[in-house]
């Protein structure tokens, strides 16, 4: 995706010539200088929607001066050295209590008063904003106070998007942050350019400050529902965007057992200067068909003092690392890349964040013993991703690619190559893959290339049933880890003394036209690389562990930890326990391809649900059960689910062409079944019978997959999609309905589709396609 | 083709008959008992050998086997022709194709 360093001056001219035309076109755009039809016009786009392949635009134009594309240039490092800055641990959250006052379906939450905030309540301000005459009563007391027209929260109005079972999960603690400029000074190293306002765009905290990096970490607990309100204060004009990005933002918290309000993946973006209230209700999946009393204590959560609240559900479906990312719909992409991610922490009975209290529930995974739960001395969160920047040392994205994007540098919590602090004794380490398309294949290694063992415990945030060695795995090393799947291990540093050094690798290469991971070098061979890989920096070493006789504690700042406090944690052989596989209800059969003729544009009005970029085509499509292909549309259900609790079994199958998907299903983890028809392609032991919601489906063998699936507790309007952003916005995405909800509200049927605008959300009936829904008669 | 028919359904009730013996039955892992239905014993697929085409089927609401080994010979037979032949990928748009349902 990107050419040699090695590359001639005069090559390295023309790929810089290529971007810097594609950025005119961009901003030419934005002012409204050329359209969409001049594009085409012009033979700048090819009727499939693609980037003309001519010198001077596309990438992938057969260069002059060699036979290989011509990619963007190499991203200046202004002689940053890696593993020279420490690794900034994410910004940890401080939650705000909640009071309650008022009963029933009118209990609102109220923030403190000296916040000056609004009480959280069951429906939108939106409805209040409609009830009081809209933009037609200018004194209005709902209406955006930055553009003074539309409502002052983007949650649609009405019950349909009321928060669901609002007195059974009614917040109890909340959070106020908003979506917003970077803050002056910041960067990703030392020695690069500090950002401009418009290159991220980030969470800050509270309503009014910017946004931060590194990305914030949310502690959740089960037993203790959130209440997030986020701000968004971007731009209010689209093109003030540093060259990517759009301001209008919905946050998808990342498979967390929320109602489709508050997923944010329901066609519910919202503009600068409105906030939109989450409700991250902490509930346990099965709570209405297993341990609906809330007898089983593993079924709990931490309550502040050392002891446990129970809650109803099955404790194996607990979850623990997931993060929360932009989700605006044909810009997400770009969208995540420029910042707009967190990561959460979910705290249970079991997996409490505490490594010395002994209760018979708490599995005692090193993490601390300073707090009572989520202690992060030793366990850490880890962002990794790849970046690319312009020469002026900007955040760079290339918004015409359709196909992937890949950086040239990482970044570990948005830090260049850092180093981190350790003492000798056991960590976890929560490991998201926040690539917008890169695959990762990591492994650790000592400063010799030997292979410096670990254990898997948890896959997307559940926990295995025994945890895995790494000798169990191809070649030392997880396996290909694709963008938005978390996996967690547990490092002992103990065989380490005090200077020595560890690092972590990724040893796969990516192929050069995106399509997914080309060849793994040996963890040995990738180590060595201290700079990267030449073809390909992001290979090779990428963050290094320092053991050392003494760190500060990341939960209480001044108390100093040493080496000789000994480790009290364990690594349990079992963890949980295994679902099992039944025979299902049905089975469905999902194709996600490349057809080059999505239809996510009206064929009449040639616009999109929601609004795309104006040149925007869509190669990339879904079918199910053998149907039609289609890509993305807001108001076309594509799969729907008739009531909860049926038990599913769900085969993802790749279209082929070589390209390789890690695909996401919201809301719900399956448990992986197989790989290949009848399971005749080998699955990897972090895989096997493991939950996950992401899949990857490989371009080798049968390139399929089979998980079993269930719905239930929430319903409403979710989706499914690849997690390559790049495919996702291309539209390689379908809405899956969940007629889910509790028996009688509105979320037992089919929702209406929110298109949200910035004087108000108005409401579509939805298609419905017949091989997606099994009420259709056989 | 009756017999190849019949093979197959009967290949597909050992599955689903595998399946349920070696785990517990739905209601071990939830409280209430979940009805199984398996649509491919119900409806025997009729695509063996033949030239066929996913658009002229009638909309299904649940996946066979066959279907699923259809989905994955056809993805093969795309990324075949891409390497072979350099052509793009025809994914939705159903080139003609023969399904094997014994491969």
């Amino acid at each position: 995706m990107y050419i040699s360093s090695k590359a001639s001056r005069i090559r390295q001219r023309e790929a810089q010539r290529a971007r810097d035309n594609r950025a005119e076109i961009v901003k030419a755009r934005s002012a409204g200088q050329i359209t969409r039809r001049d594009l085409y016009k012009w033979g700048i786009f090819t009727l499939a929607g693609t980037l003309a392949l001519k010198n001077g635009l596309s990438p992938f134009a057969k260069s002059a001066f060699a036979e290989v594309p011509t990619g963007t240039p190499r991203s200046p490092l202004f002689d940053a050295v890696r593993f020279t800055q420490p690794m900034p641990r994410l910004a940890l959250q401080t939650p705000i209590p909640l009071t309650q006052t008022g009963v029933g379906l009118n209990a609102v939450a109220n923030f403190p008063a000296a916040l000056g905030e609004r009480a959280a309540k069951r429906l939108s301000y939106h409805t209040d904003f409609t009830d009081a005459g809209g933009n037609g009563n200018p004194d209005n007391p709902f209406l955006n106070p930055v553009t003074g027209r539309g409502p002052i929260e983007g949650r649609p109005p009405g019950e349909v998007f009321a928060h669901q079972r609002w007195n059974e999960f009614f917040p109890k603690v909340g959070y106020v942050m908003s979506i917003g400029q970077i803050a002056p000074g910041t960067r990703f190293d030392p020695h690069f350019p500090a950002l401009n306002a418009n290159a991220v765009w980030t969470y800050g905290k509270g309503r009014f400050q910017q946004g931060q990096l590194p990305p914030m970490l949310i502690k959740g607990r089960y037993g203790e529902p959130i209440l997030t309100r986020i701000y968004q204060n971007l731009p209010v004009l689209r093109g003030q965007n540093g060259g990517f990005g759009l301001n209008e933002t919905q946050l998808h918290f990342h498979n967390a057992h929320n109602g489709a309000e508050s997923d944010g993946a329901a066609n519910v973006h919202h503009f600068p200067g409105t906030f939109y209230d989450y409700r991250w209700s902490t509930t346990l999946a099965r709570r209405d068909k297993i341990n609906t009393q809330a007898t089983d204590r593993r079924a709990s959560g931490p309550d502040g003092n050392g002891g446990l609240v129970n809650v109803a559900g099955d404790f194996r479906e607990l979850q623990g690392t997931m993060w929360a990312h932009d989700h605006r719909f044909f810009f997400t992409a770009e969208d995540v890349y420029k910042g707009n991610l967190m990561m959460i922490n979910y705290y249970s009975g079991p997996d409490r964040g505490n490594e010395v209290l002994n209760d018979g529930v708490n599995l005692r995974l090193p993490s601390g013993r300073l707090l009572d739960s989520g202690n992060t001395d030793f366990d850490v969160n880890l962002i990794i991703s790849d970046g690319a920047l312009d020469p002026a040392g900007q955040y760079f994205f290339d918004i015409f690619t359709t196909d992937g994007f890949l950086g040239d540098f990482p970044l570990v919590n948005f830090a260049y190559a850092p180093f981190m602090e350790v003492l000798p004794r056991k960590y976890r380490f929560r490991i998201l893959n926040a690539c917008m398309s890169r695959f990762f294949q990591l492994g650790l290694a000592d400063e010799a290339g030997n292979t410096v063992p670990f254990q898997f415990i948890a896959n997307d945030g559940n926990l295995v049933v025994n945890p895995i060695p790494n000798t169990a795995l191809d070649g030392g090393t997880l396996d290909h880890q694709g963008t938005a799947e978390r996996y967690d291990i547990v490092v002992d540093f103990s065989a380490f003394r005090p200077g020595a050094k560890v690092r972590l690798v990724n040893r796969v290469t990516m192929r050069d036209d995106g399509r997914g991971p080309a060849s793994s070098l040996t963890l040995r061979q990738a180590a060595s690389l201290l700079n990267g890989l030449g073809s390909d920096p992001v290979v090779g070493p990428v963050l290094e562990f320092r053991v050392v006789n003494q760190v500060m504690s990341n939960d209480v700042p001044g108390v100093i930890l040493r080496a000789g406090d000994g480790d009290p944690s364990v690594v349990p052989p079992v963890l949980t326990e295994q679902i099992p596989v039944v025979a299902p209800v049905r089975t469905r059969l999902v194709e996600w391809g490349r057809s080059g003729n999505g239809d996510s544009r009206d064929p009449k009005t040639g616009q999109c649900t929601p609004d795309c970029p104006e040149t925007a085509q869509f190669p990339w499509t879904v079918k199910v059960n053998g149907a039609a292909a289609h890509s993305m549309n807001a108001n076309r259900i594509q799969l729907l689910v008739p009531k909860p609790g049926e038990i599913e079994h769900w085969t993802y199958v790749n279209g082929g062409g070589g390209w390789d998907h890690p695909i996401h299903l919201h809301f719900e983890e399956g448990v992986t079944l197989f790989r290949g028809l009848d399971g005749r392609d080998p699955i990897p032991a972090t895989e096997k019978l493991v939950r996950k919601d992401v899949w990857r489906l490989r371009s080798t063998g049968d390139r399929s997959v089979t998980f079993q699936i269930q719905f239930g507790e929430y319903g409403g309007s979710y989706v499914n999609h690849c997690h390559n952003t790049v495919h996702e916005d291309f539209a390689l995405l379908m809405r899956i309905q969940l007629l889910t909800g509790v028996a009688g509200s509105p979320q037992a049927a089919v929702t209406p589709t929110p298109n949200p605008t910035p004087d108000g959300v108005v409401f579509t009936t939805p298609e419905i396609l017949p091989e997606g829904d099994p009420r259709m008669p056989a | 083709m009756k017999l190849a028919s019949t093979l197959r359904t009967s290949m597909i009730a050992l599955v689903v008959a595998g399946c349920a013996m070696a785990a517990p039955s739905a209601s071990a892992q939830t409280s209430t008992t979940t009805t199984t239905t398996t649509t491919a014993a119900k409806k025997p697929p009729d695509s063996g050998g033949i030239l066929s085409s996913a658009s002229q089927k009638p909309p299904s609401t649940t996946a066979t086997r066959d279907m699923i080994n259809e989905a994955i010979q056809r993805s093969k037979m795309r990324s075949d022709r891409l390497r072979v032949e350099g052509k793009l990928e025809r994914f939705g748009s159903e080139d003609p194709f023969a399904f094997n349902p014994a491969q």
